[in-house]
This record gives structure tokens, C-alpha cells and sequence, in this order.
């Protein structure tokens, strides 16, 4: 009997969407009123220029107010379907598509908790066939966009020539506590709000000749030792969730990059110089620079990791998209050349994928 | 040209030698790619370049890169940039006229070694000074005013004041080249091809970068130095128990 081959799962569009308003870093300093030197240089040393963000509400006295945990999930949830659907939307007029031809909806969040999740709010929203397949990816962070990816590009593996989307909508600006500590100071300099969808079919239908990649591999790999180093969890004092960043993070993923990059292209007959194109998660200068250095790529290598850190912040697990979509507005991706995407997260997780345009 | 794998001392040193009178050919570019590809999957290699004009006397020089397309070029480049992020030591050994590959490639080396008689020659195409990114390597490692009077009127430079602007690292006579070749490479033992091709990098990208830009890089290679300083501690402690 001849072996099953499962057909090779393509990406097939992207689309991203934001909230209306961006701030320059002086911008969010100044609503809050933060003049402690070493938040202020946290924040100015940060390469990143902009953030789209949803800032509380304005108080009594001018300023910008704190809100509760349950404002913070309100917000999540209107503007984690509300970012969602509009990049969801742009990724189907991407292809061509509509939204009934979607046969699988995953959706990857860690901004916040909803049950129902953001999938079967996207279905009621858009709305989407109520027999599509769905999925949350929720709280595993900035890693979670290749997460999510391995579901819906085996779920289209397994369903050749039907439609599945991956959604990613972090709402970050509804993960904030502003207490004036270094902890919650480099948190609130880093994250900005956004979502991006993508679209992945198996076997090529409707994939024509447009630019895409189609899926070859995954690897991941987890940084054991570091498990505390990057957590999202509740602040008794504070009486909120906080994400917490350690200052070893950065370090600790690069030493461990060129372990999971060699798991991914071994057996492949590929070398790290024959990639063509990294898309690498926007985390940080810090963790950018460690990969760069470690993998020893160049400044070009990351020209989209680094300006999508400088024009929107960290997105969480949709920034890596975000500089997909920017590699192919580039129009430079030659039809057989090779990437990887890469992106980083808690767990400490390190999460790659090996694509052929 | 031909590649060969020769053993000198216990690591497998890949040497090549190119024709330095050579037009830019895809197997010039094929030359150069597979000394990469050699280098990158071993792990201590030592790279040796041979960089010699083997025209016979009285040809009219071959002017550089010669009949091609700017796609060819850009190839060139890319193998260049490749040859410069090498995880290996590389050495070059010129003689004779350094002129069109000759000199794009020894710009691109770790270590470069020169006969007496070396005289470098700026290539020119027709009458116009060739503006490949060898202008940008010669400035980056020569100075502006260097590279200005090297390269806009074609004027020669002699191995001597190749030496001084930095474009060859030593002299030696041409009957005596295996000793300095053999001393670079000794040099180079021992070094993780790797770790020199971050150091290298830093090196390179130091006066195109602000310092406050560079530090995070620095940080990152100093942070892996140290988390492998630790791991070789921990390794011999644990041999030693």
C-alpha cells in the first residue's frame, strides 16, 4: 500500500489590525505623570518609537485613573473580538475569501480570560459558520502565535483544500498595573495592542502564485530552569494579574537559540546561512540583540523585528505577523527560498517554524 | 581554481586558489560558496585563500568584474558577506597584482599575509574606478582620505604602504610562505569558529554603530562567553570528581 502523504499546509494571506490611537513613549510617560528617572530612561531606551494602545480613562484630577481587574477584562474582551474581527476580516479580503469559507477558527490570547473565548465570539461577531472548528490558544504568551500555528496547519493538513484562520488579538493595554515599580515599569514601556490573522490551506487550492510560505517543520524547545523568569500572574497586592519580565530572560533565550534552530533544520540538508528570511517575535532590544548575536544574523536579517518593535511595541504572540506581512509588502521573497520564524515566551519557551515560499 | 582538503596539524584546512586575474564567473562565485559550505559544517576549519595573477606577462589585464550583469554582482556580494560571517579563521596569502577578485576577497579576510612584490590595484572597468562594496570595505578599514586616494584615479599601492594603511597584515618572502600561513593558522587553533565570527562581527560593525546601540550586542557575546567559561569550569570539575 503506498504511504499517506499529507498534503503541505500554506499560508495563504495575513491581516492585521489596532486600536484607533498610538502614543510616543514621552506621550505615555506624560499621561501618567511618571518623571522617576529610571522609568523614564526604562521607557526612552526601549527602540521603540510608538504604541497603539487603549489608555484608561481620564480621573478627577486629569490624570489617567487605575482601573479594576474587571474593567481590565471588560476591555480585553471588547477590543480582543473587536482588533480580532477587523484582522480577521482584512486576512479573508487578503485571499479573497469569506468568512464562510472558514472551516477552522483558532484564536491565541493571554491578555485576558473569557469563557466563552474569543472564538466563539468572533463566530457570533463576524459571524462565522456555527459548524466551524475552533480553538483557544489562551496564556501561553508571546510564544503562542507558532502554538497556534501547529494546531491550524495540522487541522488543514488533515483537511485538504478547506480554509483554516489563526487569530491572535492581545489586548495588552488590559494586562497594565501601574504601582511605580521597576517590575510593573518595564512591563507597561514594552507592550503595545494589535491583532493579526492568518489564512493556511493544504495542497494549494487557491494558493495559486501568490507569495506565501507553506509549512515544512516545527521546533520547540523549553528553557526549563528559567520557568519563573517570564509569568503572568496574580499580584495579591495589587489585586490584578501583572506579567512579570526577570532581566535574565533576554540572555537566557539567546543561549539557548542555536539549540532549537539545529533541531529545526536537522535532517532538512538546510545550513543557517542557506534561510533566506527571519521573522524573529518583536520581544525586546534586549532579546533581539541575543538572537542576533547568537544566531549571528544581521541587522537586515531582523529589519522587520526591530521596526515592528519600534512602530507598534511588543504585540505578544501576533508580532511575528506583523513583520511577515511586512517581508512580503517588501516584495523581495524569491518563489523556493527559505525562513523561519521565531518567537519566545514563557516557560521559557522558544517555539520556530521552518517555511518555503 | 580547485579546492582541496588538506590536513595540517589535526584540523581539516580549506584551502583555495583563485586566479587573480580572473572576470566574475558563476563558477568564480560556485569557488567561493563551497569554501563556505565546508567551513560552516566543520567545526575548527581554518580557511586559506591563494590569491595569485596567473596571466602570463604581457596579457592586457583583465578588467573586473569583466562582461556580466549586475544579478551576477549582487551573487558576488552575497558570498562575500558570507566568506566575512564565516564561523572559521580565515587567511589570505597574495602576491603578485591584487586586483578585481583578489582584492574584493582579501578585504574580506581575517588575516592577510603578502609577498614583497604584492602590488594592489583598485580594479577599474574600461576607465571607471569599479564601485563595488569593496570601496565600502576599503573605507571601513582604511579611512575615508585611505580609501579616497586608493580608489578614485587607480593608483597602485605597493606592499609596503598596503601593510601600513592596514589592506595586508604581514610580509613575507614569497619562497617562505608556508611558515607565516602555518603560524597564522596556529594562531587561529584552538579559537571555536563561532566565537570568532561574533568577535569578528562586533569588530566590524563597531564604526558603523553608535556605542549605545552596540551594547546590547556586546552584552549578549559577553554573556555567552561567560556561559561558556561556566560550562567548561563545571565539565572539568566534573572530570576531575
Amino acid at each position: 500500500m503506498m504511504p499517506v502523504v499529507s498534503p503541505l499546509p500554506r499560508i495563504l494571506g495575513v491581516g492585521t489590525a489596532t486600536p484607533p490611537h498610538s502614543y510616543s513613549q514621552q506621550e505615555v510617560l506624560d499621561a501618567f505623570g511618571i518623571e522617576n528617572e529610571k522609568i523614564v530612561s526604562v521607557f526612552q531606551n526601549s527602540a521603540i518609537e510608538r504604541r497603539y494602545l487603549n489608555l484608561p480613562p481620564v480621573g478627577e484630577d486629569g490624570r489617567r485613573r487605575m482601573e479594576s481587574q474587571g474593567e481590565l477584562l471588560a476591555k480585553h474582551a471588547r477590543w480582543g473580538v473587536d482588533m480580532g474581527a477587523r484582522a480577521l476580516r482584512s486576512c479573508l479580503k487578503d485571499i479573497g475569501a469569506e468568512p464562510d469559507d472558514i472551516g477552522y477558527l483558532a484564536c491565541v490570547t493571554t491578555t485576558g480570560f473569557l469563557t466563552p473565548g474569543l472564538s466563539a465570539k468572533l463566530i457570533k461577531e463576524l459571524p462565522l459558520s456555527p459548524h466551524t472548528r475552533r480553538l483557544d490558544v489562551v496564556g501561553m504568551g508571546c510564544n503562542a502565535g507558532l502554538n497556534g500555528l501547529t494546531a491550524t496547519t495540522a487541522w488543514a493538513s488533515a483537511n485538504p483544500g478547506r480554509l483554516a484562520l489563526m487569530v491572535c488579538s492581545e489586548s495588552c493595554s488590559a494586562a497594565y498595573v501601574f504601582d511605580g515599580t521597576m517590575r510593573t515599569a518595564v512591563v507597561n514601556s514594552l507592550f503595545g495592542d494589535g491583532a493579526a490573522a492568518v489564512a493556511v490551506m493544504a495542497d494549494g487550492e487557491g494558493g495559486g502564485t501568490r507569495p506565501g510560505a507553506t509549512v515544512l517543520k516545527f521546533a520547540s524547545y523549553m528553557i526549563t530552569e528559567a520557568i519563573d523568569a517570564m509569568r503572568y500572574d496574580w499580584d495579591d497586592e495589587a489585586g490584578k494579574f501583572s506579567f512579570f519580565l526577570d532581566r535574565e530572560v533576554p540572555y537566557a533565550v539567546g543561549a539557548h537559540a542555536e539549540i532549537v534552530i539545529g533541531e529545526l533544520l536537522d535532517g532538512t540538508g538546510l545550513r543557517r546561512s542557506d534561510i533566506a528570511h527571519w521573522i524573529v517575535h518583536s520581544g525586546g532590544k534586549k532579546v533581539i540583540d541575543s538572537v542576533d548575536v547568537n544566531l549571528g544574523l544581521t541587522r537586515h536579517d531582523l529589519r522587520h523585528t526591530t521596526s515592528v518593535l519600534r512602530d507598534y511595541g511588543n504585540l505578544s504572540s501576533g508580532s511575528f505577523l506583523f513583520s511577515y506581512q511586512r517581508l512580503l509588502e517588501e516584495g523581495v521573497v524569491q518563489k523556493g527560498e527559505h525562513g523561519i520564524f521565531m518567537t519566545m515566551g514563557p516557560g521559557s519557551q522558544i517555539e520556530t517554524a521552518l517555511v518555503q515560499y | 581554481m580547485t579546492t582541496d582538503l588538506i590536513g595540517l596539524g589535526d584540523r581539516a584546512d580549506i584551502i583555495l586558489d583563485i586566479d587573480a586575474s580572473t572576470p566574475l564567473t558563476d563558477s568564480l562565485i560556485r569557488s567561493v560558496a563551497e569554501v563556505c559550505d565546508g567551513a560552516e559544517d566543520s567545526a575548527e576549519a581554518v580557511v586559506i585563500l591563494r590569491l595569485a595573477d596567473r596571466s602570463l606577462p604581457g596579457t592586457p589585464e583583465t578588467a573586473w568584474p569583466g562582461d556580466t550583469g549586475v544579478h551576477a554582482v549582487n551573487k558576488w556580494e552575497r558570498v562575500l558577506r558570507r566568506l566575512e560571517r564565516l564561523p572559521a579563521a580565515t587567511i589570505a596569502v597574495v602576491q603578485g597584482a591584487v586586483g578585481g577578485p583578489a582584492l574584493e576577497l582579501l578585504l574580506a579576510m581575517d588575516y592577510r599575509i603578502g609577498t614583497p612584490d604584492v602590488v594592489v590595484r583598485p580594479p577599474f572597468l574600461g576607465r571607471d574606478p569599479w564601485p563595488g562594496m569593496l570601496l565600502h570595505r576599503l573605507s571601513q578599514q582604511t579611512g575615508v582620505a585611505a580609501a579616497r586616494r586608493i580608489t578614485l584615479f587607480g593608483s597602485e599601492i605597493s606592499a609596503e604602504r598596503a601593510l601600513h594603511t592596514g589592506i595586508l597584515d604581514e610580509l613575507a618572502p614569497a619562497d617562505d610562505l608556508a611558515a607565516p600561513v602555518a603560524a597564522a593558522a596556529k594562531l587561529a587553533t584552538g579559537l571555536a569558529g563561532s566565537e570568532l565570527a561574533i568577535r569578528r562581527r562586533l569588530v566590524l560593525d563597531a564604526s558603523t554603530t553608535a556605542f549605545e546601540e552596540s551594547l546590547g550586542a556586546h552584552l549578549s557575546a559577553c554573556d555567552r562567553a561567560l556561559r561558556r567559561a561556566r560550562t567548561r569550569t563545571s565539565a572539568a570539575e566534573g572530570s576531575a570528581a
